[in-house]
């Protein structure tokens, strides 16, 4: 009976390891701008420009001046340089990062995660990493002090 | 004097006459007294069905002590899975080692009732085709290849072995599989562990369906 028992417990531990089909895997990194304070600073964004993929963005005049914004991060590469025209200045950093794929199941499909986001290059005078994996429900990887 | 000497003699013809009769096992616990063989059906039965797991299972064990059993299984398994953003694919051998202890010590037929223990160890290669859109870029199709991968567990287990009729044997085998570890993943992570599973499971159950013929080592 004891044994018996045994294998039913073993049973339910095997049984709870279910895949979790909750993709929270992203290419955007969460930046948020910040005062020596560690306050958040209401920038005034012109323009923002992703020079590794050409593309650029322009705030709207209702959200063009924020503390933080959300960019994603060329996909088919692995560094992305970032140029942010600001009313405080030009600045441009070079963010690194790795990618690795994970068979979650036949109907959640492969995921890829985007990890080890680094600062290889950058002319901000304090910017730094405070997560360097890049997922949907974390808000902030990337500070950069004013 | 003569009845003495005589007495001695009788003993020991006896004893040596007794020791004729004993089966080799009684007087050497540790001689197996057959090797059995054995295949698991269920294997081949989703081979046939075209199921996204194919492959084979060989088994083979041998008793000593009367109690325990020495176990090999050495098999295939190869699965082809179609995601819902790509397909994948893995394959590669495997082998598992270890002891089953016999409950039914007094079953003249040697039907079995055991508990058992098993190390497995696979050999295995796998590749990862996956697309993906994010926006404002172009959608993304990569593929990818693990070679030469490398996984270790183990594996409690119970199961039966039944003597259905002359050598020929059946039974089954329910596998507690544990701990899985795999070395050589540089790529992607590893998905699936031949003769174990889903490589993100910590624990897995495993069935076997199997039929043996077994050989005796002499005449019993």
């Amino acid at each position: 009976m004891r044994l018996a028992s045994l294998f039913f417990l073993l049973g339910c531990v095997a049984c709870l390891s279910a895949p979790d089909c909750i993709p929270l895997s992203t290419n955007e990194a969460g930046i948020e701008f910040k005062n020596r304070s560690n306050q958040p600073l209401a920038t005034g964004i012109q323009r923002i420009t992703n020079l590794t993929s050409g593309i650029v963005y322009t705030l709207t005049p209702e959200n063009d001046t924020t503390s933080y914004i959300r960019l994603p991060m060329a996909p088919d590469r692995d560094t992305t340089v970032l140029r942010f025209v600001t009313d405080l200045g030009i600045d441009t950093v070079a963010l690194s990062y790795t990618t690795r794929l994970t068979v979650v199941s036949p109907e959640c499909g492969a995921l890829r995660n985007f990890n080890d986001l680094r600062v290889i290059n950058t002319s901000f005078d304090s910017i730094r990493v405070i997560n360097p994996l890049l997922r949907s429900n974390v808000r902030t990887h990337v500070e950069i002090v004013f | 004097m003569w009845r003495l000497f005589f007495s001695v003699w009788m003993c020991g013809a006896v004893a040596t006459a007794t020791a004729q009769l004993l089966p080799d096992t009684v007087r050497n616990p540790w001689r197996p007294t057959g090797i059995r063989f054995g295949t698991d059906l269920i294997a081949f039965g989703k081979t046939l069905a075209r199921q996204p797991l194919t492959g084979w299972e060989l088994n083979a064990d041998v008793d000593f002590k009367t109690r325990y059993y020495l176990v090999l299984d050495y098999g295939q398994w190869g699965r082809e899975e179609l995601l819902t953003n790509g397909q994948y694919q893995g394959s590669g051998r495997y082998w598992r080692a270890g002891i089953d202890v016999n409950f039914l010590l007094k079953d003249p037929d040697r039907n079995m009732f055991f508990i058992g223990f098993r190390v497995g160890r696979a050999n295995f290669d796998e590749r990862l085709t996956s697309q993906f859109a994010y926006e404002g870029f172009e959608p993304l199709t990569i593929t990818q290849a693990n070679t030469q991968l490398r996984a270790t567990w183990g594996e409690l287990t119970t199961g039966l072995r039944v003597k259905v009729v002359g050598g020929f044997w059946m039974g089954y085998t329910a596998r507690f599989k544990f701990a899985p570890g795999v070395r050589g993943t540089e790529v992607f992570d590893a998905y699936d562990i031949p003769g174990y599973g889903r490589a993100d499971r910590s624990t897995y159950w495993g069935f076997n369906y199997q039929v043996f013929w077994r050989v005796p080592f002499g005449k019993r």
